[in-house]
């Protein structure tokens, strides 16, 4: 098992209500989980605590069977990968260079990348099929390019779990399905993946286990196909959706009301 | 299922020639000393000068003038030293505070760090204090304004590029405000035209001795942020992406800031505030070897010691009487900067 989240309870200190309420989920090797969620639901926040960067104020999250709360970053960045949202970085560095620094957790302070290290993220970008990426500045390529990018410097030490948050988000469709398509080809590669999305289509397409976060913090999750029903969506998102088979496809799709 | 990323390789790296930039750069800042050697009211040629400090190097005496044994190694020598090690400080100080800070607009300067340290070099100074306190006095000094540069944003909350920017240019208003007030206290027949030289800022009155006592802490500062110059490319993501890697974010900034404001410091005690270095220079460094710190740090501190040796030997040499430092960096740093600005077309938040 690679996560063990046990009762986890989380509120920011300026804030009364729980973002998180007894919060329990389990994660194993090349599980994918997606989590549901209204904005403001706290799904980030809940990231943040699988990530170590916000302790939980109450309940205990196991790393590996490591309680993380003994963890430094460095262990933590040794076995999780992080992508996170609104990514704008300052200067633009080469892809190349920033899909290294995915390294970072195995590089002391005072070196450099060594040329193991380089290998290795050339190998990661040709995994990502954005080899010729590798020297462009990573300010000036395409959202959906960036979005391979950030993939790459995540799976560069190939941690055990990678958490994405809404990974989806900014990119036109085809950007998005190319995206859901590497987070699956990397479940598949056994990397455990963690995902937020406002779109409950793409956990259908992902399959899997499905958590949905509730406003009062409360976490339910399952397979998939018991979470996702017509009545969870219709009170998750207080709208008419309908969960409706394609004839053409094997898969439920969602569909929303007429306006 | 392991992939054995770096192990055993699955694409060729490629590589691109790039232009041993650095060699370049050493070469030319090599010629730039031998030339500044050479020039300035008493012209001297380069093979003379050469041989009148190796010879003086090795006590050998030769068959030269003694006027033009001082001119080389009393006047030119500590200058051109002290040019070279300045511009690569100042350069070196500014690259890593932008980066640190994950903000092009700032500098030492622009930052404050610059004015505290010649607060803390005039305080010392008032309390007629021997110069290793003058240098001690600097680094506190410009610790302080970075220290309350940093943390108004804190106090307001916020991450944005410009607070930062007028953070510092409220710390530096403060600064002058102060500076002012120990000119005015100072004492006019001993004090104050040494306190005003510090904020002037020149080299012509640095000796070789000075140039020995600051020559320690501006090289293990340097090595040191060189050495960690990728785990500023780390900390320039943003802090809570850093520690997703796996950064001690803190550990790093300290280190950081400890070592560029001890680059500043010991700039200012050689030879006052000299302005725009440290904001331009990484800039132009970032255009020629691009924004990775691990090339741009060597680059910066190359093209900063060329930059401030040009300007000190043209300041000392166009005109009949000399024009101060500061005109010339202003005159030559702020349009150039503009031009820079227009150049990288900087999307700033």
């Amino acid at each position: 098992m690679i996560y063990n989240l046990k009762n986890l309870r989380f509120a920011y200190s300026n804030v009364k209500r729980n973002i998180l309420d007894n919060v329990s989920l389990t994660l194993d090797e090349g599980e994918i989980l997606s989590i549901l969620g209204p904005n403001g639901a706290g799904k980030s926040t809940l990231l943040n605590c699988m990530a170590g960067l916000l302790k939980p104020n109450e309940g205990e999250i196991f790393l590996c069977g490591e309680k993380m709360s003994s963890m430094t970053f460095r262990e933590i960045a040794q076995k999780v990968s992080y992508v996170q949202q609104n990514h704008n970085p300052v200067f633009s560095y080469p892809v190349l260079h920033y899909v290294t620094m995915g390294r970072a957790p195995q590089i002391g302070l005072f070196r450099k990348p060594s040329a193991k290290d380089e290998q290795a993220a050339w190998d990661a970008l040709a995994i990502l099929g954005i080899t010729h990426l590798a020297y462009k500045p990573y300010t000036e390529i395409s959202g959906g390019e960036r979005q391979q990018a950030t993939i790459a410097r995540a799976i560069v030490l190939e941690p055990k779990a990678i958490l994405f948050d809404e990974p989806t988000a900014h990119l036109d469709y085809g950007n998005q399905l190319r995206v859901l398509k590497v987070i699956k080809d990397m479940a598949n590669r056994g990397f455990s993946v963690v995902m937020t999305t406002h779109n409950p289509d793409h956990a259908l397409l992902l399959g899997g286990t499905v958590a949905i976060l509730d406003r009062e913090g409360h976490l339910e999750t399952g397979s998939y196909k018991e979470i996702i029903t017509e009545e969870r969506l219709q009170g998750l998102y207080k709208a008419k959706i309908r969960l409706l088979a394609v004839p053409e496809s094997t898969r439920l799709t969602c569909v929303p009301p007429e306006l | 299922m392991r992939l054995r990323l770096g192990q055993t390789a699955i694409v060729e790296k490629r590589h691109t020639r790039r232009w041993p930039i650095n060699i370049l750069l050493f070469i030319a800042l090599l010629l730039c000393m031998v030339w500044s050697m050479c020039v300035g009211k008493y012209p001297i040629s380069p093979k003379e000068s050469l041989l009148i400090i190796y010879n003086q190097i090795f006590g050998l005496s030769g068959p030269y003038e003694p006027i033009a044994v001082s001119v080389v190694m009393g006047l030119r020598l500590p200058r051109i030293l002290a040019a070279v090690i300045i511009g690569a400080a100042l350069s070196i100080s500014g690259a890593t505070y932008q980066g640190i800070f994950k903000n092009p607009l700032v500098s030492p300067d622009f930052l404050g760090v610059s004015a505290g340290a010649c607060i803390g070099a005039a305080i010392a100074i008032l309390l007629a204090l021997s110069s290793v306190y003058i240098q001690l006095f600097a680094f506190l000094g410009g610790l302080l304004a970075v220290g309350i540069t940093v943390t108004i944003p804190r106090l307001i909350r916020s991450d944005s590029n410009i607070i930062l920017v007028l953070s510092g240019i409220i710390v530096g208003g403060f600064m002058a405000s102060i500076f002012g007030f120990i000119k005015y206290i100072a004492d006019p027949e001993t004090q104050l035209a040494s306190i005003v030289y510090w904020q002037m800022g020149s080299l012509s009155y640095v000796k070789l001795s000075s140039i020995l006592g600051v020559l320690a802490p501006i090289i293990v500062s340097a090595l040191v942020l060189l050495a960690m110059s990728w785990w500023i490319d780390i900390i320039s993501l943003g802090e809570k992406e850093a520690q997703t890697l796996g950064a001690n974010v803190r550990r790093i900034l300290y280190i950081a800031i400890l070592c560029s404001t001890l680059l500043t410091a010991s700039s200012v005690c050689l030879a006052g505030t000299i302005g725009w270095i440290g904001l331009v220079i990484p800039h132009f460094a970032r255009m020629m070897v691009g924004t990775e710190n691990t090339k741009l740090l060597p680059a910066a501190a190359l093209v900063g010691a060329i930059f401030l040796l040009m300007v000190d030997t043209l300041g000392r040499t166009i005109g009949t009487a000399e024009l101060p430092l500061s005109i010339l960096t202003g005159i030559i740093g702020a349009p150039f900067y503009a031009w820079l600005l227009y150049k990288q077309r900087m999307k700033l938040q």
